[in-house]
């Protein structure tokens, strides 16, 4: 099946882009104790490592949706034969996509990319909405945050996806995840 | 109160915690009244929840577990720490937590620590006929030393929360950390008599064989603590100057380990972590919205009516800090609860703030091994394949040593301050 | 109503004394219309996330260091002219006098309503290897904040400016990953970073300003009448608040002196000609130093 599919693929690069994001949040970590050492600490490497790492969070956040890693508690599934369980997973994936379809809301709200374009520019819009999240700066990096929080997104479209295919999966009869 | 009823409705059909607790907080944003204000503020916060430069370690740590586990350096320091305990009823278990307390030298938090063991010592503990849920117990208990011997990740958060120099919290740490390391090896010693835990092996390669072999991982810590003391990097940078001393003795001295084993382990790692890190977050988010409500300052000043002598007190901040611990994560309770107890232990009724972070951070720490909510508790499980309920089951006598343990620390300041006055 | 307002500094520090003082006063003279709620050590988040939730409205009011605005704006960074105020007197005068009045209004597009200069102590030099001449300071890695104006300071000396977060500080310096700070007296004790230190620079050579705001978005929301009031309240209390650091700047000195600590007693002479450096570097990033140096000087 074609969600099926999409969601394996799509959960593969999460885990591929968290991967290399952490590896990198290392590289950086070596090179800015290096370059410290040598006596030319490097203003950046902090700030960058921390924001790297965040987004590796987020990534692999989603990643573990659909692997089913993240951590909860499995009393009552425990002690459910499997047409209960079956309930309860769709009722727990309900739940989920109720929550993470609010979250959506919440960021199409936060980053109102039409009130942006209707806006003179980034500031007036700021001014206007008191709405900042455009005019957020770096501490030491040099480009404005929402480079960084864009990352909600993909985490948040990412997560839909797994959770509307863990739901295919349940209307079939299958195992979630 | 309905948000709390929520968030264990939630966690008892299954939800991930992280999202039981974001959809709990954000209920209580909704019946706050300013639930339009407070609600664009969400996502802002539930990044900033991770984005602390203190969660490094974490995802360095578990990296370096993955790595000593991957090139066989985990496996040589076992068997070097089973050398010298010989071969005794439980000597593997003890082995366990002698290697913990030495690794709690270098590592400052518990989620890293019982991740890194997990991957050495409950697979040889397992191979050797322990239970897999005696091995990921011990390994669990043993994970509590990391935040009372130095460093610590909790007491240098709780030094900068406090206002207090950190090196004087990490001497008073010392005592109560080797106390603690004596009654978790006394408390195993008995449990090897009652459950019969095997006696280790006497080793099937000769001791000079284990010496040659271990002597090189010996490298791993030594190169770590010698970048820390000679001034190259910090804590968490030495996690990755010793994760690439392991690769560089796994690839070219004993050959188990290649650059092509570097992406999984980095795979496992992310995704590992992300769980974790998404957590905080949500705890985060949790965190401030109840900060938000002023929750803390209503507690405190029900707290100073109840009774003005300071172990009545304690007794009371303990039990207090024990329901937190149980339902959030340290750093958050203690972010949580600090700023407003403090003042209170201090100006109340005359508590050396010393004293009070030791405990506090002690009693938090414990909450990470109990149900329902407990990062290192689900570490365990999660990496051991052994489910959270029967370790937390067989946790209870350790969770009671380290009641007694607080219990000494509220009734004898000296504990955590003496060694401080010793040394002047 | 309760307002809320947020800090980063602990319980005993005097600006969460200041703060709770203003929020006392304000209530009393509002008939308790402006109710303040004070958050210390950061528990409705660091600077950065204070500053987020003042412009969304989720917070009222904060005190804040200077280090989120220069962020924004170069000028927010004249305040840490090396040597721009001589002592207290001059420091209060300057966070009172027009330039600084012009930077609180300058707030608005920061989402704000500036409503008050104070200050910590003076900065002052920690360092882990003894140290007689500014010649010394050359190669060493020196822990200051994030800040360009601040930072600029050190490498016009030839020092490498480090950043580094504060729970990382006492570590760093004890093991060497840093050779020294930039510091007041009141930090230095209360860290104990004096167990580690080869000398202590008493160089007064910079201020630390504080500005105490008010959500822009909330402040419309204040009858003006009870608007006044705060205004007046929080410039009053900040006034007190950086003549009170002369005491707690003298009390913290004499302190570290009884460690034996070598204490080091310099001026603007013995930086040599990096502090000129300075001056027309920032001169060019910053156009209303000029302005803030003119004040300086009518006095
Ligand atoms: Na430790
Ligand atoms: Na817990």
């Amino acid at each position: 099946m074609r969600l099926e599919r999409i969601d394996k693929q799509v959960a593969r690069a999460e885990t591929a882009l968290a991967a290399g994001l952490m590896g990198g949040v290392f590289l950086i970590l070596l090179i800015g104790a290096g370059w410290r050492s040598a006596g030319h600490p490097l203003a950046w490497s902090d700030e960058l490592a921390v924001l790297l790492m965040a987004c590796a969070g987020f990534f692999g956040a989603s990643a573990a949706l659909a692997s089913g890693r993240h951590i909860s508690v499995d009393l009552l599934e425990a002690r459910l034969g499997p047409r209960g369980r079956a309930r309860v997973q769709g009722l727990v994936r309900l739940v989920l996509l109720l929550a993470l379809a609010g979250f959506a809301l919440l960021l199409w709200r936060w980053f109102d990319p039409l009130g942006l374009l209707r806006a003179e520019s980034a500031q007036a819009f700021a001014e206007a909405t008191f709405n900042f999240v455009y005019q957020e700066p770096t501490v030491t990096l040099g480009v404005p945050k929402v480079w960084a929080w864009l990352v909600l997104i993909p985490f948040c479209a990412g997560s839909l996806l797994h959770v509307l295919a863990q739901i295919a999966r349940l209307l079939r009869g299958d195992a979630p995840c | 109160m309905l948000s709390l009823l929520c968030f264990l409705t939630l966690l008892l059909i299954g939800l991930p915690i992280a999202f039981a607790m974001a959809i709990a907080a954000v209920l209580q944003i909704l019946l706050s009244g300013e639930a339009q204000v407070l609600l664009i503020s969400v996502p802002q916060t539930l990044f900033g929840g991770v984005e602390s430069y203190g969660l490094l370690a974490l995802p360095v740590f578990i990296f370096l577990g993955e790595l000593l586990n991957a090139s066989g350096a985990g496996r040589r320091l076992i068997a070097l720490a089973a050398l010298v305990v010989g071969p005794v009823r439980g000597g593997l278990a003890q082995v366990n937590l002698i290697a913990n307390a030495l690794m709690a030298a270098v590592l400052g938090s518990t989620v890293a620590q019982i991740t890194l063991m997990s991957r050495l010592a409950v697979p040889e503990m397992v191979r050797a006929g322990y239970s897999r849920d005696m091995a990921a117990t011990i390994t669990a208990a043993g994970g509590l030393l990391a935040p009372v011997l130095p460093p610590s990740m909790l007491l240098i958060v709780y030094g900068v929360i406090a206002q207090l120099p950190i090196g004087d919290l990490f001497l008073a740490g010392v005592v109560p950390g080797l106390i603690m390391l004596v009654l978790f090896m006394a408390l195993t010693h008995l449990m090897g008599r009652r459950h019969g835990f095997p006696a280790s092996a006497r080793p099937a390669t000769g001791k000079t064989r284990i010496l040659t072999g271990a002597l090189p991982a010996l490298a791993v810590p030594a190169a770590m603590i010698g970048a820390i003391l000679g001034g190259i990097a910090t804590p968490t940078e030495a996690g990755v100057v010793a994760a690439l001393a392991v690769f560089v003795l796994g690839r070219w001295l004993w050959h188990e380990i290649g650059f092509a084993d570097l992406w999984p382990a980095l795979k496992a790692t992310a995704v590992s972590s992300a769980s974790i890190l998404f957590l905080i977050a949500a705890a985060g988010l949790y965190a401030w919205v109840a900060a938000w409500e002023n929750l803390p300052a209503t507690v405190a000043a029900w707290l100073a009516q109840v009774s003005d002598n300071p172990l009545v007190f304690l007794l009371l901040l303990n039990l207090l800090l024990l329901l937190l611990g149980m339902v959030t994560d340290p750093l958050p309770a203690l972010i949580l609860t600090v700023p407003v107890l403090l003042p209170v232990a201090q100006d109340v009724y005359g508590i050396d703030p010393v004293q009070f972070g030791l405990i506090t951070c002690i009693n938090l720490a414990a909450g990470l091994l109990t149900p329902p909510v407990g990062s290192g508790l689900f570490t365990a499980a999660l990496l051991n394949d052994v489910p959270s309920g029967r370790i937390a089951r067989r946790l209870l006598p350790y969770l009671g040593a380290v009641g007694l343990l607080l219990a000494a620390l509220s009734l004898w300041p000296g504990l955590s301050l003496g060694l401080g006055r010793l040394l002047g | 109503k309760d307002y809320r307002l947020g800090l980063i500094t602990p319980p005993p520090h005097q600006w969460t004394l200041s703060a709770q003082a203003a929020a006392d006063e304000i209530a009393a003279r509002t008939g308790g219309r402006v109710h303040i709620l004070v958050f210390p050590s950061g528990q409705l988040g660091n600077e950065a996330r204070m500053l987020q939730q003042l412009q969304t409205g989720a917070i009222d009011f904060a005190m804040m260091t200077v280090g989120e605005f220069a962020n924004r704006d170069p000028n927010y960074g004249i305040f840490q002219a090396p040597y721009i105020a001589a002592d207290y007197d001059a420091a209060g005068k300057l966070l009172s006098g027009p330039t600084a009045q012009q930077l609180l209004e300058g707030m608005r597009a920061f989402g704000l309503k500036g409503l008050a200069w104070g200050m910590a102590g003076f900065r002052q030099i920690v360092t882990g290897p003894q140290v007689d001449t500014a010649d010394q300071l050359r190669h060493m890695k020196i822990r200051t904040v994030p800040m360009q104006s601040s930072m600029a300071f050190w490498s016009d000396l030839g020092a490498a400016p480090t950043p580094m977060p504060l729970p990382a500080l006492y570590d760093a310096f004890a093991n060497g990953q840093i050779d020294g700070m930039q510091i007041d007296y009141e930090g230095t004790w209360n860290s104990g970073y004096h167990d580690h230190a080869g000398t202590i620079i008493a160089s007064n050579h910079m201020l630390f300003p504080m500005a105490a705001v008010a959500s822009g978005r909330k402040w419309q929301t204040i009858s003006a009448a009870d608007r006044a009031v705060v205004q007046e309240v929080f410039a009053d209390q900040a006034a007190q608040l950086i003549a009170s650091y002369q005491d707690i700047d003298a009390g913290y000195l004499a302190r570290l002196e009884t460690t034996g600590v070598p204490v080091l007693k310099v001026d603007r002479a013995w930086f040599g000609p990096a502090i000129d450096a300075w001056y027309g570097e920032w001169e060019q990033k910053a156009p209303l130093l000029k302005q803030l140096e003119a004040e300086a000087a009518q006095d």
